[in-house]
């Protein structure tokens, strides 16, 4: 069964490697998160991308590994049901930086820095 | 003042997407305090808890609602985007659905449809959550 990240957002390709986490996710067109979101005009919330930065801090640092600040992001186009999300986040630096972009057919929807840490 | 239910139509949101329940302090015009809670069927949430993360959505809410207070009575609630953010930090890992959440949003900046505005979303024992710096812009 594949992976959701949330409700119908869906892990179609995943690599955690020393480059950092690779993803391919497809965003279904009956995704929950488009209830409300706008009647009529759907679009992904912002924080929906937030949420995929979370998961791939996990994905690259365990179980315990959280999303504990956000520097700077960049929302540069809105996302759609339907479209397919190449989402890049970078290993920590030495000050712990992620940086992370999320693509939509070569084109940058999302920009921005992370930082993780350790839950609890 | 009295806490009151944010007005039906004010914004966009519907649903498991609305977040933004109740206006709780608008007596001063820069200074918005709102709250909320995230709904028991949001799609970000599993188990009856949710990214912490998400808490950005609901001051994001509260942006909206501080901008369609100011603006002219009787337009339509249009849907607004997330151009920004900057500074934010992010007090825990994951928040329990449906427990009351307050937003504190502080206009900072005006221009045109553009707003910036700096919020903290605390939980129900008043414990910060998210502080962050937001730049919104109000919809075509």
């Amino acid at each position: 069964m594949a992976t959701e990240i949330f409700d119908g957002l869906t892990v179609v390709q995943e690599a955690v490697d020393a480059a950092g986490w690779r993803a391919r996710l497809r965003l279904e067109t009956s995704s929950r998160v488009f209830a409300g979101h706008f009647e009529g005009q759907p679009i992904l919330p912002g924080v929906a991308h937030l949420v995929i930065v979370r998961h791939a801090l996990r994905a690259m640092g365990g179980a315990s590994a959280t999303l504990r600040a956000l520097p700077s992001v960049r929302f540069r186009r809105v996302v759609r049901p339907g479209d397919v999300l190449d989402v890049s986040v970078t290993p920590p630096d030495a000050g712990g930086r992620c940086r992370f972009e999320v693509r939509i057919e070569d084109t940058l929807a999302v920009t921005g820095v992370a930082h993780g840490g350790r839950d609890g | 003042m009295a806490e009151r239910d944010v007005p039906e139509g004010l914004i966009p949101h519907r649903g498991p997407a609305r977040l933004v329940r109740t206006i709780l302090d608008d007596a001063r015009t820069d200074v918005l305090v709102c709250g909320g809670r995230i709904p028991p069927d949001s799609a970000f949430a599993v188990g009856g808890r949710a990214p912490a993360v998400i808490v950005l959505e609901l001051a994001a809410q509260a942006a909206a609602v501080q901008q369609a207070l100011a603006g002219k009575a009787g337009d339509a609630a249009r849907p607004g985007y997330l151009v920004a953010v900057r500074a934010a930090t992010v007090r825990a890992d994951v928040v329990a659905v449906n427990v009351p959440l307050v937003a504190t949003v502080r206009r900072t900046g005006q221009a045109g449809p553009l707003a910036t505005c700096d919020v903290t979303v605390t939980g129900p024992e008043g414990q910060e959550i998210l502080t962050a710096t937001l730049s919104t812009h109000a919809g075509d």
